[in-house]
């Protein structure tokens, strides 16, 4: 796929790295927009259509995380955490914050591309397509439109939430592995972090649930992974 | 010297525990044996009074009764048979009297009042003898009577002993009659008593033994709990949780020393955490210019066409030096995380032998053959995937590197354990270097040779032990089995199976995240 016209947006405020990752994105063919700050990057989000943006989690000034959640506050926009930190705790706020994914430094560009293509084929998927509407218990999914209803009431999901509701209402009452999901929905292979599926599934029960500390459709299957049911 | 400092350090429990053993046993042991000194001391005291009390009045019994006999005796004797006029003349007449003398004092001796199986005796001036005992003679009394022999006393007593029994003897000299009474009685009553005394004296002093033995570990343990309390929480601060700390104590020594202890562990908190910080900071100032530099590499790779040779290969060098050091910052922060023990090891189901085809294909020699054993179907291994597709880089790397490349890799379960053994056709392993290699950066040997590929961190080895080790398992090198030249690396995992720790780790976090 040739990613002509698609706009990343890189927020780092360290210049060097910033230049150099631009540099290279710029190389495989990605149209890039930079920001130093956060206050910066929430400025140009604002200014103009951006197909991804890619976060430096630590930033002088409102930190990655604010900026995060700023842009899920008006946007469904794949967002990347970058994180010098592979900790738990790093990792797990950033996901909690809104991001869809997120790479560890150093990385290398190429790895960043692969990480953009799947995350806009995710997103594009959803666009077209022939699948039927799906009705389970008082939601109603319908992949072709990208839309989810709840007892008649649209949704609000993010594309990477969305396609894992569709994932798991593909057949429900299935136990979908967590190396399932991560392989369909992100395009990881076999070793993709199960964080990914955990933190998302916790979004998606926080929008589709009722109660959420107690979910009656998105349910963990002990041991063996997720699954939707009525 | 040395042989002994290692066996104190390597058996660090044994040695937190021997203090509190000993203590325990000390103190338990002062007990008993206090006990033990008091109750028989008390027990010899009372039995040594009872008895002397005991013979004095049993003595002092038989003296009255020997009085009241020996009156009897001089009133008795006091009224011989008549002595006959022709005494001398008849023979006849003399034996009868003889024998009325006999009869007389037979009669005597028996009137007399007999208890506990006294004996009496009568001696008379003549020397002649008076007894219905068979075995009373003037020569088997004691040796304390003889003045009473010798007539220079009117009474005499003494207690003696004769083939083992005791006995007391009583002489009374009867001047009016001109004959001494004597009284033999077997101490037999008293000594009986005695001995039921002994025993049960003894019987006593053990019970009291006990009860001090009971006492000493009861109050051992007591005194000894809040050690054991220190102890206890020592461990858990050695295995890694520092967040124990001791609960203050009411005693003032104790709290000063619970005070004390809290305080080390703190600051030991406090520096572990410091140096955490430290390391995770350094991974951000490396991970930084890192990631620059693997930006732009990529940027020249992409031009690297309309470079000059010479530029090209300067490109190549630092991609590869580039890859490497930030390998070694990975490795590095991995290790130090292992040994710090502060990793969270995700253990999920998966087969094993689909994991090492899966690992085998992404290595940089998918075409290495993987051997099964029988068993080795349907197999599930509960661990972290991520840490265990490292060990099999990393051996596979490494007989890249030292050995020429992987023979074969085998798949075995053996008692419930999996085994995984990665086989080369390389020089082997020196038998006195098997454990070094296992440490960090403890290559083999340090020739140039060993070093020409230039791609290694010299962590590969120490982390596939820790990784292994954070699995409970084991790992080691061997000759190979079927007598070929090459080494045979083992790594043994134990099956886990807890499905709990499967999903485990969304459960656990929810409440903290949401």
């Amino acid at each position: 796929m040739r990613p002509v016209g698609t706009r990343i947006l890189t927020v780092e405020d360290d210049a060097r790295i910033r230049q150099a990752v631009t540099m290279a994105l710029e190389e495989e063919g990605w149209d890039v927009v930079e920001a130093d700050t956060g206050e910066r990057a929430l400025e140009v989000f604002a200014a103009g259509p951006t197909d991804v943006v890619l976060i430096d989690i630590m930033l002088p000034g409102i930190d990655g995380f604010e900026v995060c959640r700023s842009i899920r506050r008006s946007s469904d926009v794949p967002i990347i955490m970058v994180t010098a930190r592979a900790d738990t705790h790093d990792v797990v706020a950033g996901l909690e914050a809104g991001a869809d994914d997120y790479l560890t430094k150093p990385f290398a560009p190429k790895e960043l591309s692969a990480r953009i293509r799947a995350m806009l084929r995710r997103v594009r998927s959803s666009d077209p397509g022939n699948m039927e509407r799906i009705t389970v218990g008082e939601l109603e999914v319908s992949p072709d439109e990208g839309l989810v209803l709840k007892s008649g009431q649209e949704l609000n999901l993010t594309k990477t939430e969305f396609k894992l509701l569709v994932e798991l209402a593909t057949q429900p009452g299935k136990v979908f592995s967590r190396e399932v999901l991560l392989e369909r929905v992100w395009g990881y292979d076999y070793f993709g972090d199960g964080r990914l599926v955990d933190v998302h599934v916790r979004r998606l029960r926080t929008k589709v649930e009722s109660d959420p500390a107690n979910p009656r459709h998105v349910v963990t299957s002990r041991g063996l992974g997720y699954k939707l049911q009525p | 010297m040395t042989g002994w400092f290692n066996r104190l350090k390597s058996t660090r429990p044994w040695r937190l525990r021997l203090p509190k053993r000993t203590l325990l046993v000390r103190v338990t042991l002062i007990y008993t044996i206090g006990a033990l000194l008091l109750s028989a001391t008390v027990a010899i005291a009372s039995f040594e009074l009872t008895r002397r009390q005991l013979l004095t009045d049993v003595q002092a019994q038989h003296r009255a009764r020997s009085f009241t006999n020996a009156v009897d005796v001089r009133k008795r004797l006091g009224q011989p048979p008549p002595r006959p006029e022709d005494l001398e003349a008849d023979e006849e007449v003399a034996a009868q009297y003889q024998s009325d003398l006999n009869e007389f004092y037979n009669i005597v001796l028996k009137g007399l009042s007999s208890y506990n199986a006294s004996q009496s005796m009568i001696v008379l001036d003549n020397d002649s003898i008076k007894t219905l005992s068979p075995t009373l003679t003037l020569r088997s009394l004691p040796p304390d009577l003889h003045p009473l022999l010798r007539g220079e006393t009117l009474v005499a007593d003494a207690r003696y002993s004769q083939d083992g029994k005791s006995s007391y003897v009583i002489g009374v000299r009867l001047d009016e009659v001109d004959a001494t009474y004597y009284e033999v009685v077997a101490l037999q009553g008293p000594e009986t008593t005695l001995a039921q005394l002994r025993a049960v004296l003894i019987g006593v002093a053990i019970v009291a033994a006990l009860c001090g033995a009971v006492l000493g570990i009861t109050s051992a343990r007591r005194a000894l709990a809040p050690l054991r309390r220190i102890i206890r929480t020592a461990e858990q601060i050695a295995d890694g949780d520092l967040e124990s700390r001791l609960s203050l104590q009411s005693d003032q020594d104790l709290a000063t020393l619970s005070l004390a202890f809290n305080n080390m562990v703190d600051r030991l908190d406090d520096r572990i955490r410091r140096e955490q910080r430290f390391t995770s900071d350094v991974s951000h100032e490396l991970r930084s210019p890192l990631t620059t530099l693997a930006a732009s590499l990529e940027v020249l790779e992409k031009r690297k066409g309309s470079l000059s040779p010479a530029a090209q290969t300067a490109v190549e060098l630092l991609s590869d030096e580039v890859q490497r050091f930030s390998d070694l910052v990975e490795d590095l922060l991995e290790i130090s995380k292992l040994e710090a023990g502060v990793v969270q090891v995700e253990r999920l189901p998966f087969r094993p032998d689909e994991f090492l085809e899966f690992v085998i294909s992404q290595s940089r020699r998918p075409d290495i053959e993987l051997i099964y054993s029988p068993n080795c179907s349907d197999l599930v291994l509960y661990a972290d995937k991520r840490r265990l597709a490292q060990v099999m880089t990393n051996l596979i790397d490494n007989a890249e590197k030292y050995a020429g490349g992987v023979s074969h890799i085998s798949l075995e379960l053996i008692d419930s354990s999996v085994e995984i053994a990665v086989v080369d056709a390389g020089p082997g392993v020196e038998t006195s270097q098997r454990d070094r290699i296992f440490e960090r950066f403890g290559r083999v040997g340090s020739e140039a040779g060993n070093r020409a590929d230039g791609t290694g961190t010299g962590l590969g080895l120490a982390l596939v032990s820790e990784h292994v080790k954070v699995h409970g398992g084991q790992v080691w090198v061997t000759d190979r089995v079927d007598g070929k030249p090459g080494a045979r690396f083992v790594v043994r995992i134990p099956l886990a199976n807890d499905t709990e720790e499967g999903y485990g780790y969304e459960e656990s976090e929810e409440s903290a995240l949401l």
